[in-house]
């Protein structure tokens, strides 16, 4: 009895402890996404402002109003999770410390660099002469990309852990170089800092075609759109080719993550792929799914015959809840097409040389385009984090044993939720506020 | 000189460095609470301005410092983030409203009163965030025996940390704080040739000073009394930093009061720097007294030689950036802020 409800006290702090995390996580990534991709942006239309056009400048500048909310709200979501991956998983530091570390010092950098010429940027528009200013952006752009690209390797490290050895649960032989460059970096970091790029471009598009629907086609405004949705056109189809690298290191590097994105039970040549679908995981199959012969084998390994390891091989208590991974994984593939889609579509009237803002349909499919980005980036990370379990380090140390043990997180978890809405609202208002001032400039 | 060590000396560093320019961002919110009541906008204005393009920057030492003991110390970090993780929190609480109310209101400087409520939350952040940082350092910097050697922890987290010295030390650390932004709004205020708003920054800068200074003769009465450990190692090797940051205390006081607003600034950094390494010599060679020590704790050397690589390497770009920045918006002329 007494033992049963250890346990059950246990499990549910270690599902308070995650939901924490995946909540605030969740949370600063889309701020995070914000802060790479908009200076890209910032970058872009003060560019051509130095062609003498001041309507640039006055989005740049205006931008740059809301990215000041966006990266201080960022900033402290960020340092949330500085402190949480110790007070909440203090084993998982106290046990890899010393072989991840590296990453997470070099993106402090990063950040710092970030920070410094967000300040310069933001403040300096009076002070700096117009070229300089311009340039100031570049320092946070790559630097904003470098601490998304050090943070993903810390996280492909935990799928894909390299660079140590473990003796009696200690960790000797560190090698922090090798398990930074791990081998689902290269894939992780490529489709994280796309991802990033996707979201930024698509939700300034989707807000401005928003603002054209509803009767504002001002230049400014088809201008802001034109750059968002040029951002996010270009980045999709790159992030398709690497979703399907990232796919290929997860069939190698992590099978049983694989086996549930793709709800495949038995192991098997000549693999289907699972389009849509429930899956069951009592009955060990998948309800109401479009299954494509083959095509799973040759996605994973590029041969139509080869052998996909079904999660029959896994024990029981190794196998990640297969349903969330696959559903959230098709909701990811499905937007990413849907966005692949239209970036098609926009190409189509670029060429066409038909405008951007001549076709309702295709203002409220870029309307559509802001939210689909961040779901499906978010699905994204439900893939591989949930995909990852039971195991927080993949096959060295499971989620649980790195919980801490203080009690109260359930506590935790309602005020952090409720300090979140605090700042939603404050950020979500001053915006608004922002977006209200009028314009210095209009031309129509 | 092993490589512990030096990483030990740059956190210390880089903690100073967070309590100087960091102190300073916070100490503006404490100024902005204890002037509240008569002052004009204008002042108001020099509060806010003088952190605006900073306080980020500023904000990146405390990460800085968590990422060094962590990947230098994992298993002392553990250790330490669990017995201070409700101080730790809060301290977190204290952060994140005071950086967003921060900009908040920078939106709103027109809406009076939605600019009064964000700013009403921003200094209210300001004094909680170093408060629960001083009394999260107060603790560990006593003795935590629940803390065993490889950092797991047999306390309690909610109440543990409730001791008299850590609640001193958590008022010191808000007097630094208001302490250094004083003597830095004095120095700005000064070479803006402003000498009204300077001598009142200068009658500020003293008392605060005089203050703190005092306060930290009670920090030395705490050690003696509740922190053995601690109070051991200060006679050993910590008194000659407090002796060294005394004589720059005082030296700050006496330049702030003869007007040498700059020569005071640096004085002061220098001041709470030693104040800090009076601590980590008091506290050598633990990490959390009196069970984990630095070189039990340490990762191999072979880490710490790469991190203090990888360090040199990122602080050559962050430097010149850093003295770039300040030097657009805290050297002469600073016009409107």
């Amino acid at each position: 009895m007494n033992s049963w409800c250890l346990i059950a006290e246990t499990t549910s702090d270690l599902l308070a402890a995650r939901l924490q995390m995946a909540f605030t996580l969740g949370s600063h990534i889309i701020l995070a996404c914000l802060g790479v991709g908009l200076p890209l942006m910032m970058f872009a239309a003060e560019g051509l402002s130095l062609r003498g056009d001041p309507l640039w400048r006055e989005l740049a500048r205006r931008w740059s109003r809301a990215f000041l909310v966006l990266f201080a709200v960022g900033a402290v979501s960020g340092t949330v999770l500085s402190f949480e991956l110790g007070l909440l998983w203090p084993a998982f530091m106290g046990t890899w410390g010393a072989v991840i570390g590296l990453p997470f010092t070099l993106e402090g950098f990063a950040f710092f660099i970030e920070a410094i010429f967000a300040g310069i940027y933001l403040y300096g528009w009076d002070r700096l002469s117009p070229r300089v200013h311009w340039l100031t952006a570049i320092p946070i752009a790559v630097s904003g990309a470098a601490s998304a690209w050090f943070v993903v390797t810390a996280n492909a490290w935990m799928n894909a852990p390299r660079g140590f050895k473990l003796v009696n649960d200690r960790v000797v032989d560190a090698d922090p170089i090798a398990a930074m460059l791990n081998p689902a970096t290269g894939a992780q970091t490529t489709h994280m800092i796309l991802a990033a790029y996707m979201v930024s471009g698509f939700l300034v598009a989707s807000y401005y075609s928003w603002r054209m629907v509803r009767g504002d086609s001002s230049l400014y405004v088809r201008r802001a759109l034109m750059l968002g949705l040029a951002l996010g056109c270009l980045a999709t189809p790159f992030q398709i080719w690497s979703g399907d690298w990232c796919a290929k290191v997860v069939a190698r590097t992590q099978p049983a993550k694989f086996a549930s994105m793709e709800a495949t039970f038995e192991t098997q040549t000549h693999a289907p792929l699972h389009i849509g679908g429930i899956p069951d995981e009592g009955a060990e199959t998948v309800h109401y799914s479009i299954k494509i012969p083959g095509l799973l084998s040759f996605l994973a390994h590029g041969d139509f015959g080869a052998e996909i390891t079904g999660l029959e091989e896994f024990r029981e208590e190794d196998r990640p809840p297969v349903a969330v991974v696959h559903i959230a994984f098709q909701v990811m593939v499905g937007l990413g097409f849907f966005l692949l889609l239209l970036s098609v579509w926009t190409l189509g009237r670029v060429v066409l040389r038909r405008p951007l803002y001549g076709s309702r349909s295709f203002l409220c499919a870029v309307i559509a385009s802001g939210p689909a980005a961040v779901v499906a980036m978010e699905s994204g990370w439900v893939v591989t984090e949930v995909g990852r379990q039971p195991w927080i380090v993949y096959g060295q140390m499971r989620t649980v044993d790195a919980v801490t043990g203080a009690s109260g997180l359930w506590v935790l978890l309602s005020v952090t939720v409720t300090i979140y809405a605090v700042l939603l609202v404050g950020a979500v208002l001053s915006l608004q506020y922002l977006a209200r001032q009028p314009r210095s400039l209009d031309a129509a | 000189m092993p490589p512990e060590l030096l990483m030990l000396g740059t956190a210390l560093l880089a903690l100073s460095a967070y309590a100087i320019f960091g102190g300073a961002d916070f100490g503006a919110g404490v100024w902005d609470v204890l002037t509240r009541r008569r002052r004009s906008p204008s002042e108001r204005e020099l509060i806010y301005h003088a952190i605006g393009p900073v306080w980020e920057a500023n904000h990146v030492w405390l990460i800085f410092v968590l990422m060094i003991l962590w990947s230098a110390f994992p298993s002392a970090f553990a250790g330490m983030c669990r017995v201070v993780m409700l101080p730790l929190l809060l301290t977190l609480v204290g952060i994140i409203f005071r950086g967003a109310a921060y900009a908040f209101r920078s939106i709103y400087e027109q809406v009076p009163g939605s600019r009064q409520r964000w700013e009403v939350i921003f200094s209210s952040a300001s004094i909680a965030a170093p408060f629960f940082m001083g009394a999260a350092i107060g603790t560990i910097a006593g003795d935590n025996p629940e803390v065993t050697a490889d950092g797991s922890f047999h306390g309690d987290w909610l109440t543990g940390w409730i001791r008299p010295e850590s609640i001193y030390f958590g008022a010191f650390a808000v007097g630094i704080c208001a302490f250094m932004a004083a003597v830095f709004l004095n120095r700005e205020t000064s070479l803006n040739g402003d000498v009204e708003l300077s001598e009142r920054w200068q009658r500020r800068a003293l008392w605060s000073g005089v203050i703190t200074g005092a306060m930290a003769m009670g920090g030395l009465v705490a050690a003696w009394l509740a922190m053995p450990e601690l109070w051991k190692g200060m006679l050993r090797i910590g008194w000659i930093a407090v002796a060294a940051s005394m004589v720059c205390g005082l030296a700050t006081i006496l330049l702030v009061r003869a007007g040498r607003a700059s020569l005071a600034a640096a004085t002061a950094c220098i001041t709470v720097a030693a104040v800090l390494a009076g601590w980590g010599l008091s506290q050598y060679p633990l990490l959390v007294a009196p069970n984990v020590t630095i070189a039990g704790s340490a990762a191999p050397d072979r880490v710490q030689w790469i991190l203090l690589v990888s360090i040199a390497i990122g602080m050559s770009l962050v430097a010149p950036s850093l003295w770039w920045l300040l030097r657009v918006f805290k050297s002469q002329e600073t016009g409107d802020g």
